[in-house]
């Protein structure tokens, strides 16, 4: 193939790969709609204690034991993301938990712990194959259950 | 300019544009809060006294509608989360005080590390916004 013809059919190729990457995101992916109540609840455990700092870090301690790793923090909003990552085939995959503690109850003596679990996986060539929630109560019910136990006697460091 | 100038030309301009997906996916959570190169961003203020109660609300209001958080940084007032399910779609939600009694919200939108235009995702976020913040008192019958 001659040099030139080859160096087109690059070109070409390159530039499709450009556009296919600024197509425009499907419809649906832009209507935003609230999640239902159940699955808030699920997602939500009020504890007794006005001590966010001892309940984020029971969180971490309950996230470490499962082989999380630390991804962000910030004590001010009480927020942790972390994850746990690991293989499938030739595919590289996530568990991501995210939580947020605020502040509950008439006058703040309570704390709200709301927790997200995602799993995610990418192909050998990184690009994005499974984004979806944790569904499964259990996990939630579970999580919140051993952050009540560290809470009450925590694990030593 | 010789024959295969053009030919040139195009090359580097398609390399370019088909490496212009892993530079946007790899900045676009650094250039959420910059101003000149950012996705467009929708803005609204608030009323709203409490700057560390309107962040804590806007974290709810994205848990709310399907986001997980990926990070929060309270002191410069800025959260990025993406959808859980199916879609790789990302919000960037930065809240600071404008003044004693005011917040502003400012938001991008990226899809798949690519800036959208499109207002939807941001509107409905600061609509769901705006109720989570000044919720309908209850009344009682």
């Amino acid at each position: 193939m001659p040099r030139s013809r080859l160096l087109a059919l690059c070109s070409l190729t390159a530039l499709a790969l450009g556009c296919a990457a600024s197509a425009p995101p499907p419809p649906e992916a832009l209507a935003l709609a609230p999640i239902s109540q159940d699955e808030r609840a699920q997602q939500t455990r009020v504890y007794q204690t006005e001590d966010r700092g001892a309940l984020l870090g029971a969180c971490i301690a309950v996230l470490r034991r499962h082989g999380f790793a630390a991804e962000d923090q910030d004590s001010t909003l009480g927020v942790i993301v972390a994850a746990k990552d690991g293989t499938s085939g030739d595919e590289r995959t996530r568990l991501r938990a995210s939580i947020a503690a605020a502040p509950a109850g008439e006058f703040g003596m309570e704390t709200t712990l709301r927790l997200t679990f995602q799993r995610l996986a990418w192909n050998a060539r990184g690009r994005e194959t499974l984004r979806e929630r944790v569904r499964e109560p259990a996990e939630y019910a579970g999580f919140f259950d051993e952050v009540s136990r560290e809470l009450a006697s925590p694990s030593p460091e | 300019m010789n024959a295969r100038s053009p030919l040139r030309a195009l090359c580097v301009l398609a390399l370019f544009a088909g490496g212009a997906r892993a530079d946007s996916t790899a900045s676009a959570v650094a250039s959420a809060a910059a101003t000149e190169t950012a996705p467009p961003a929708h803005s609204r203020d608030f009323p709203a006294p409490d700057l560390a109660h309107a962040q804590r609300v806007a974290i709810a209001t994205l848990q709310d509608l399907g986001f997980a958080l990926e990070s929060a940084d309270a002191e410069r007032g800025l959260l990025i989360a993406s959808l859980l399910d199916t879609h790789p779609l990302r919000l960037a939600v930065s809240i600071t005080a404008k003044d004693e009694s005011t917040i502003n919200a400012t938001i991008t939108a990226d899809y798949a590390g690519s800036p959208i235009a499109d207002p939807n995702p941001a509107t409905t976020f600061l609509d769901a916004y705006a109720a989570a913040l000044n919720p309908l008192p209850e009344i009682d019958f």
